[in-house]
């Protein structure tokens, strides 16, 4: 089980130890989830993530948009290297919540490229 | 941390000229000389990638990815298929099994590492 | 088909392929890089070397292989047309020629000195074949079949990228794919400029799986692959993504060029034209075509595959225009070839001769007619005589060929005598689609031939002496053809020095020809160069040249019932032309009696009739008549052909003309126009004057052709050397 979190006082400090790849990311979404929806603030830590593919990139990005729409405060810090490494390939390195958001708001202000 | 490759050819050549080059590239290697001995083999140890033939004795490429992809451990690995021309129908059948890319024999290594490469995360 | 028709089949083929070849090089001497033309020859020797391969000619397919191999890289853009390599082209081009000349006469390979000729050729040809450092044409870009890297100048450094826009599908993360590594593949390719990710698909949090994959990309990419390279790089995924990818606008030209270059021999449909272009892949036609199908059953039916494209994005629409047009350019160019059919000479000859005597048998069957005073029958008679003129009219169509193919052969001609020479020499083509009798066009290109070499030879004076006169350095010939009343006139025109009046008028004084005292006409002088004996003597004009005799190309035009003239302007430059009947098969003739004989005289020659005034032959010396103020003389044709019978009592003029000259021809009675097939006289009959052929009447009877040019000339002659001995000047001309 990679995901530890522990709550207190609506701040939720969570961090993930190990793959966060499409073999774990049906149960971390679930999880990760659960605790985002109880909480006011997220911190995520990320310095121990080891394996991070397209499916662990697409679940921050859920998640990330899931904190937005309920106006909880989400953030990801201690990026291990293979998520620094995917963040700067998909352009969305820096300040990882932020960048992620401006993201979102990018692609509805420029409309869609694609259909 | 190294990437594991596994690589499944009847073909004990095939098996030490991709395996050198692969290792030569950084990344473990573990071989198996057909389905049977490779599902053997998925015994619990991480694979980032198959390669794999598709004729063989005991347990053909295709039958053989299928099998991969029942196991939860391993359903997700990439595979790729070793084929020659004339194997259209097959390679057809095994991209409908789940192994999405293939290399066509004969081929170089260099060939080999260019589709590694678009498969094994870094 | 039997063996004999194969190898005619193939003689014939390989003729006209070289003869395309010929032309191509020559074009390709102005314009180096003309893909069209490079094409052409490339596909000239391809198709020589294949067909010959069907007969085992080893000894020519080796040496066309050779020159095919040289002609690849050209095409490939890998060697640059220079003019060396043209020159030892048109060199094995000839070569080629001879090969394929022995090989069809049965012996394979040919003489040994065209065996030398070839292997020396051949070594030629391999050194271009070694030296792989030629500089390649900068425009001919690698040949989009491969993929791989294009030769383009990376032009597409100036903020100008490929635009990629892929989304991946939904399974792909489940297959083992991750797009992660695609792009990362894609950074090793070249540089990615900008990159948007895209999870705009992603859908609410409880329905997302995370398994499936939602992202997209759009990715400014600056790379020298060409879009099938891209697209390969995605070939894992591509069953499983959206994928557009965009050249950048640099690109646009290229594509454009490539398109305009693209070999077409065969149909092409709009969408093969832009793959092989490299402006699109085959999977993004594919896609296309069932977009296409698609939109057919749902809405607007029948989308072209331009407008599927565009709409989805995958090519631009500038592209689109340039392939279309192209393409609208081979269905033409197919439609013309498919016009064309191939019918063996003889055939055409038989169905000739037969439409030939169906005119004769229709005139007889009228003439009978007309006899019953059957008004209905007559009616019919008159029907169908139109219709038979009508496939006469057809039928000689059908040998009718264009002169251009023969103007064509002189490119060469005039390239090689003008180099040989020293000379800079533009050889300008007009009327080239004119169109004559496919047996006069083959026996004019030798006299033409005497014609063109002569003017570049002699007319045409040398560079240094052009300048001198203030003349461009580059003489300038010309090759034309017009239509005139029946006659083709085919005009060879030199800007060269003229002819020398003064040296031809002493030479015919030594010949004879003109006596001491005589005062003749400028045009008089320049025509005497075509009398016999004149030009073969020692070199004294400048157009005597090699002893080609100009009375050798007049006699050989008069065979053809043609007629030569020259006109000459000193400093500036002289004309020949040569006027020749269309056909020499049918003419319309006009039925006279002479005595008790018929004779025919073509009618595109007749001007009218007139009766002969009755003092007309009071003086039989005075051969004279005044035509409405011009001098006409005339010639009493029974005299002349010596026929007996029944002299009319009144006699009637017809008045001839042919290249500006008249003459009036007597004749007992006019019997009005007829349509008649000529067949020529046997040899023996050949030193006969004044006739050109005969015919068969529908009666059965033989009536003679009358050779009105000759007959005019005679005439004009007679009173021309009259008139200038001050003798027997017609009283009547006071007048």
């Amino acid at each position: 089980m990679p995901l530890t979190a522990r709550t207190s006082k609506g701040k939720c400090k969570a961090k993930i130890d190990g793959d966060m790849n499409i073999y774990t990311s049906c149960e971390l979404k679930d999880k990760l989830l659960q605790k985002l929806a109880k909480c006011q603030t997220m911190e995520l830590d990320l310095s121990q993530v080891m394996e991070f593919d397209t499916a662990g990139f697409q679940l921050l990005a859920l998640l990330k948009r899931e904190a937005d729409r309920n106006e909880t405060t989400l953030l990801i810090n201690n990026h291990s290297l293979p998520v620094q490494d995917v963040f700067e390939l998909f352009h969305v390195t820096g300040q990882v919540e932020r960048k992620l958001a401006d993201c979102d708001k990018e692609k509805a202000s420029t409309g869609e490229p694609l259909s | 941390m190294s990437k594991t490759i596994l690589i499944v050819d009847d073909s004990s050549s095939i098996r030490q000229v991709v395996g050198l080059a692969l290792k030569r590239e950084g990344y473990e290697v573990i071989q198996a000389e057909d389905g049977v001995d490779a599902l053997s083999k998925l015994n619990g140890v991480k694979i980032h990638l198959i390669i794999s033939d598709v004729n063989m004795p005991n347990m053909d490429g295709i039958t053989f990815v299928r099998e991969v992809k029942k196991l939860p451990n391993y359903k997700f690995t990439p595979i790729c298929m070793l084929t020659t021309e004339s194997e259209q129908s097959k390679m057809q059948e095994g991209k409908a099994a789940g192994a999405k890319a293939w290399v066509v024999k004969p081929f170089q290594p260099p060939q080999l590492l260019d589709a590694v490469s678009k498969l094994v995360l870094p | 088909m039997s063996q004999d028709e194969d190898v005619q089949l193939f003689e014939t083929e390989a003729g006209e392929l070289l003869d395309d070849m010929e032309q191509s090089l020559l074009q390709l001497e102005n314009n180096p890089g003309d893909m069209d033309h490079i094409n052409s020859v490339f596909r000239a020797a391809h198709t020589i070397k294949g067909s010959a391969g069907l007969f085992a000619y080893e000894a020519l397919i080796g040496f066309t292989h050779g020159v095919e191999s040289v002609l690849d890289r050209v095409r490939a853009g890998e060697l640059a047309i220079s003019q060396e390599l043209l020159s030892l082209l048109l060199s094995c081009r000839d070569v080629m020629g001879q090969l394929v000349d022995a090989a069809v006469a049965g012996h394979d390979g040919g003489s040994a000195e065209v065996q030398q000729k070839g292997r020396a050729l051949s070594a030629q040809l391999d050194t271009y074949l070694e030296d792989s450092l030629q500089v390649p044409e900068p425009h001919l870009a690698a040949s989009d079949e491969n993929p791989g890297r294009e030769s383009v100048p990376a032009d597409t450094a100036q903020g100008d990228y490929w635009h990629i826009s892929i989304r991946f599908g939904h399974d792909v993360l489940r297959n083992g794919m991750d797009p992660q590594s695609f792009i990362r593949y894609l950074g090793t390719q070249g540089d990615i400029v900008s990159l948007v990710t895209l999870w705009d698909e992603m859908p609410a949090a409880e329905y997302m799986d995370p398994e499936s994959c939602y992202l997209a990309f759009e990715i400014e990419f600056d790379t020298d692959l060409n879009k099938l390279a891209i697209e390969e790089i995605f070939q894992f995924v591509i069953d499983d993504c959206r994928l557009r990818i965009l050249p950048p606008l640099t690109k646009l030209p290229q594509y454009q060029a490539v398109i305009e270059e693209t070999d077409t021999d065969e149909q092409q449909r709009l969408g093969e034209i832009l793959v092989k272009s490299g402006a699109t892949t085959s999977r993004e036609i594919d896609e296309a075509l069932q977009q296409q199908t698609t939109t057919q059953t749902n809405s607007e039916p029948d989308e072209p595959i331009g407008k599927v494209l565009l709409r989805e994005g995958v090519v631009l629409p500038e592209v689109i225009e340039t392939a279309v047009a192209k393409q609208k350019q081979v269905r033409e160019n197919q439609a013309l070839a498919n016009k064309s059919i191939r019918v063996s000479a003889d055939k055409l000859e038989q169905l000739i001769d037969l439409v030939g005597e169906l005119v004769i048998s229709s005139a007889n069957t009228r003439l009978l007619g007309d006899r019953t005073r059957d008004t209905a029958l007559i009616e019919s008679l008159e029907n169908m005589s139109r219709l038979v003129e009508d496939i006469r009219d057809t039928g000689l169509g059908l040998r009718m060929v264009p002169i251009g193919e023969t103007f064509n052969r002189f490119r060469r001609v005039v390239r090689d005598v003008s180099q040989s020479m020293g000379k800079d020499i533009e050889l300008e083509l007009s009327g080239s689609d004119k169109e004559l009798d496919k047996t006069v066009v083959e026996k004019i290109g030798d006299p033409l031939m005497h014609l063109v070499r002569n003017a570049i030879d002699h007319g045409i004076e040398s560079a240094e002496t052009r300048q001198e006169n203030n003349k461009p350095a580059r003489g300038k010939l010309k090759l034309n053809a017009y239509h005139d009343s029946g006659s083709i006139v085919i005009e060879v025109e030199d800007d060269g020095g003229g002819l020398p009046r003064d040296k031809i008028l002493d030479k015919a004084r030594q010949l004879g020809l003109v006596s001491p005292n005589q005062s003749l006409s400028d045009q008089e002088v320049y025509r005497l160069i075509f009398e016999p004996g004149f030009s073969t003597a020692e070199q004294v004009t400048n157009i005597s040249g090699r002893g080609v005799g100009m009375d050798v190309v007049r006699r050989n035009i008069e065979a053809l019932r043609g007629q030569v003239d020259v006109e000459s302007r000193p400093g500036k430059g002289s004309r020949f032309s040569i006027r020749l009947p269309l056909t020499l098969a049918i003419i319309d003739g006009f039925l006279v009696r002479v005595g008790d004989a018929s004779y025919v005289i073509p009618l595109d020659m007749v001007e009218e009739c007139v009766e002969l005034p009755a003092h007309a032959n009071d003086d039989q010396a005075n051969e004279y008549i005044n035509l409405r103020g011009e001098v006409l003389p005339f010639i009493h044709l029974g005299e002349l052909f010596r026929e007996t019978g029944g002299r009319s009592r009144r006699e009637n003029i017809v008045v001839t003309s042919f290249a500006g000259q008249k003459a009036g021809l007597v004749v007992d009675e006019l019997l009005g126009e007829y349509q008649t097939v000529i067949k020529p006289l046997g040899k023996i009959f050949s030193h006969l004057e004044g006739v050109s052929g005969a015919t068969i009447l529908g009666s059965g009877e033989v009536a003679m052709i009358i050779d009105v040019p000759e007959l005019i000339q005679r005439v004009a002659m007679n009173g021309n050397r009259r008139i200038r001995d001050g003798v027997e000047m017609p009283s009547m001309l006071a007048h």
